[in-house]
């Protein structure tokens, strides 16, 4: 794991309809607080209480687990240093979603 | 010394490439070749997992998703993808079985690859369909 920190996530989406793309820049720490306050939450709420939440599906694994995996996600992305996280693009709609940390 | 270079030689004598153009040919073929091969990571260990899919449908559909990931996620990624459940029809696909039946590679094995160091090509898988579609799967280790 590279030991530097991203400070920013951009996310670019290009359209067809919109001549300039989205651009769309996040500090990755407010990124890593929300991800890292999903985990406390999932891993702290009642079972039931998060099924709930979220109808009509039903959790695969602990929640206690699930939330600590998205507290080390949190982690592993704010300390990766500068990547390409995601690039999706239909070529025939002319769609492109690109997510960056910088 | 081997064919190759007394080939390498050759050409620079009949003049066909300079001679800086076959040093550069030289250090190459002493290079280690890790294109399309699992080479086990020696000295700095692999940083990232690229999962690059690229869908060319048959009505004239391009879809290309490439998804690079530190490897310290992807243990959980792989276990995620593993499990993925996608719909075709009325038919439900799980991914890792899916992976298993054409290239005979589990994700466990994949898994237990990058966690030893592993680095290249762990999987590559190309698909044609019925409907002229086809799809291009590779996981990257470097």
């Amino acid at each position: 794991m590279i030991s530097r920190p991203n400070f920013l996530t951009t996310i670019v989406v290009r359209v067809p309809n919109l001549r300039v793309p989205i651009w769309l820049p996040i500090p990755s720490l407010t990124l890593w607080g929300f991800t890292v306050l999903a985990g406390l939450v999932v891993c702290f709420l009642p079972r039931r209480v998060l099924e709930r939440r979220i109808e009509g599906t039903s959790l695969p694994i602990s929640p206690v687990r699930l939330g600590l995996w998205l507290m080390r996600l949190a982690n592993v992305l704010l300390w990766s240093g500068s990547f390409t996280l995601c690039d999706v693009h239909v070529a025939n709609q002319g769609v492109r979603v690109r997510i960056r940390m910088i | 010394m081997d064919q190759e270079a007394l080939e390498i030689l050759g050409m620079v004598k009949e003049g066909k490439i300079t001679p800086e153009q076959g040093a550069e040919l030289l250090e190459a073929m002493k290079r280690p070749s890790t294109g399309g091969a699992i080479a086990m990571a020696s000295g700095g260990k692999p940083s990232f997992l690229r999962v690059k899919v690229d869908i060319q449908g048959g009505k004239n559909e391009n879809v290309g998703v490439n998804l690079n990931l530190p490897i310290a996620l992807a243990d959980m990624v792989l276990k995620l993808a593993e499990g993925a459940v996608f719909k075709r029809g009325d038919q439900k696909i799980v991914l890792g079985d899916y992976i298993k039946r054409l290239s005979g590679m589990d994700m466990a094995s994949v898994l237990q690859l990058v966690k030893e160091g592993a680095a290249g090509k762990l999987v590559d898988v190309n698909v044609s369909g019925e409907e002229g579609e086809k799809v291009k799967v590779e996981i990257i280790v470097d």
